[in-house]
């Protein structure tokens, strides 16, 4: 984030980039969690961690991280390994909420 | 420098783009695969390219290894930068076996970015010396380096191909070889450098009387070769005495010495339609007539047919 400096329209952009982004993806997560489909969990789940590297936010990427990892054991077989995800996708979901208030907080419009 | 960005994440590529203009690159952006890969394979591309792994329909490995097969792609390469979350030594020899000249992982170091991309240009800038260099000896190979026309090899080459073709088509062809006069007394004369710029002059204005599909090579020394495709008997003397008069019109003027009139003496030969004469017979033909040309007090066209029936 140290490359925004002072440029509050490209916080703006990123700001509502942010947003949308955020819940598009969760919605995906979820209906990917909900369906057990384990290939798409993980492509899911990369792709929230993906954008979260922007950031600095190791506990976000950790979680992202987590829920891909899960994903990939459920291709290989481990079924048990996408049970159960929700609560980690709320945790998730909680830090993403926090990271758009810090957004708006530095200034950025919310979306 | 253009600098290709394939990213379907909207953040990473906002922040990347961001950066990448700020180093001066003129970014052109894509958020899939596909497209990336159609850019890519346009002639007129950037040459380098930065993709992500992950992306839909067509990931960035599977955009590396279709570019490298398209046909062309050695001459053109594109360096390739796989930018990507995953970070595993797996997924990092994936990459690079795939095709990928580099893999930076996210969350990257921008200088370290920035310092690979510099790696990227100087591959590109050598990629260029290396194919410039592969060109010249190309050229080297079928030129002639003072005049720049076709060498004897080539010419030879053409005369061959042209022969059978008009054999084979029933049509007549022409060949010249002309020589200039008193070359060497040029040389001894006003010096090796304006006997060179005589041969250039004399080359110069050869090819300003030919026609598209006609070739003149250098055949060695002051000695040269016109092939004329598709020409009758007539056609033949016409753009011999054309050159005859082109070489004989205007003094060569010399910055630093005095003016130099040239000519030359043409000998001709002509394969007539139904009638099959080999390479070496109308070689043949040409020189004996050039021979008589210099015999009768040469700047003159002979023509062989004419001698034979004399």
């Amino acid at each position: 984030m140290g490359q925004i400096g002072g440029d509050q329209m490209l916080l703006g952009e990123l700001t509502r980039l942010f947003e949308q982004e955020r819940q598009r993806r969760l919605v995906t997560l979820r209906e990917v969690i909900a369906a057990g489909d384990a290939e798409a969990i993980k492509s899911a789940a990369h792709a929230i961690k993906s954008g979260l590297t922007n950031f600095c936010a190791p506990d976000a990427v950790a979680l992202a991280a987590t829920l891909e990892d899960a994903g990939r054991a459920g291709m290989r077989g481990e079924s048990d390994a996408i049970q159960g995800l929700e609560p980690q996708v709320d945790v998730l979901e909680a830090c993403m909420a926090e990271m758009y208030q810090e957004l708006i907080s530095m200034g950025g419009s919310p979306a | 420098m253009r600098l290709l960005l394939a990213d379907d994440d909207p953040i990473s590529a906002l922040l990347l783009r961001q950066r990448l203009e700020g180093w001066e690159y003129e970014v052109e952006q894509y958020d899939n695969g596909r497209d990336a890969l159609e850019a890519l394979r346009s002639p007129t591309s950037p040459r380098l390219a930065i993709l992500d792994w992950e992306m839909p329909g067509l990931n960035g490995l599977d955009v590396i290894d279709q570019l490298r097969q398209t046909p062309g792609a050695q001459e053109r390469y594109v360096y390739t930068l796989l930018l990507t979350s995953r970070n595993q030594e797996i997924d990092i020899v994936k990459g690079l076996d795939a095709g990928a000249d580099d893999f930076l992982t996210k969350p990257y170091r921008p200088a370290e970015l920035q310092a690979r991309l510099r790696v990227g240009l100087r591959f590109l800038a050598l990629q260029r010396e290396l194919l410039a260099s592969q060109e010249e000896l190309r050229r080297q190979a079928f030129q002639d380096p003072l005049t720049r026309l076709p060498n004897r090899r080539t010419v030879l080459k053409r005369f061959r191909e042209d022969l059978s073709r008009c054999r084979r088509d029933n049509q007549p062809m022409g060949l010249l070889m002309l020589d200039l006069d008193r070359f060497k007394s040029i040389n001894d004369t006003y010096g090796h450098s304006a006997g060179d710029a005589v041969l250039k002059e004399a080359s110069r204005r050869m090819q300003r009387v030919l026609r598209s599909y006609d070739m003149v090579g250098r055949f060695g020394g002051e000695e040269f070769l016109v092939v004329l495709p598709n020409t009758d008997a007539e056609g033949i003397i016409r753009v011999a005495e054309r050159i005859c008069a082109e070489l004989r019109a205007e003094p060569l003027e010399q910055e630093d010495g005095p003016d130099i009139r040239f000519s030359c003496s043409i000998g001709a030969a002509l394969s007539p339609p139904g009638r099959i004469l080999s390479e070496r017979e109308l070689i043949n033909a040409a020189d004996a007539a050039l021979f008589h040309s210099k015999r009768s007090g040469r700047d003159q066209v002979s023509a062989s047919w004419q001698l034979a029936a004399a």
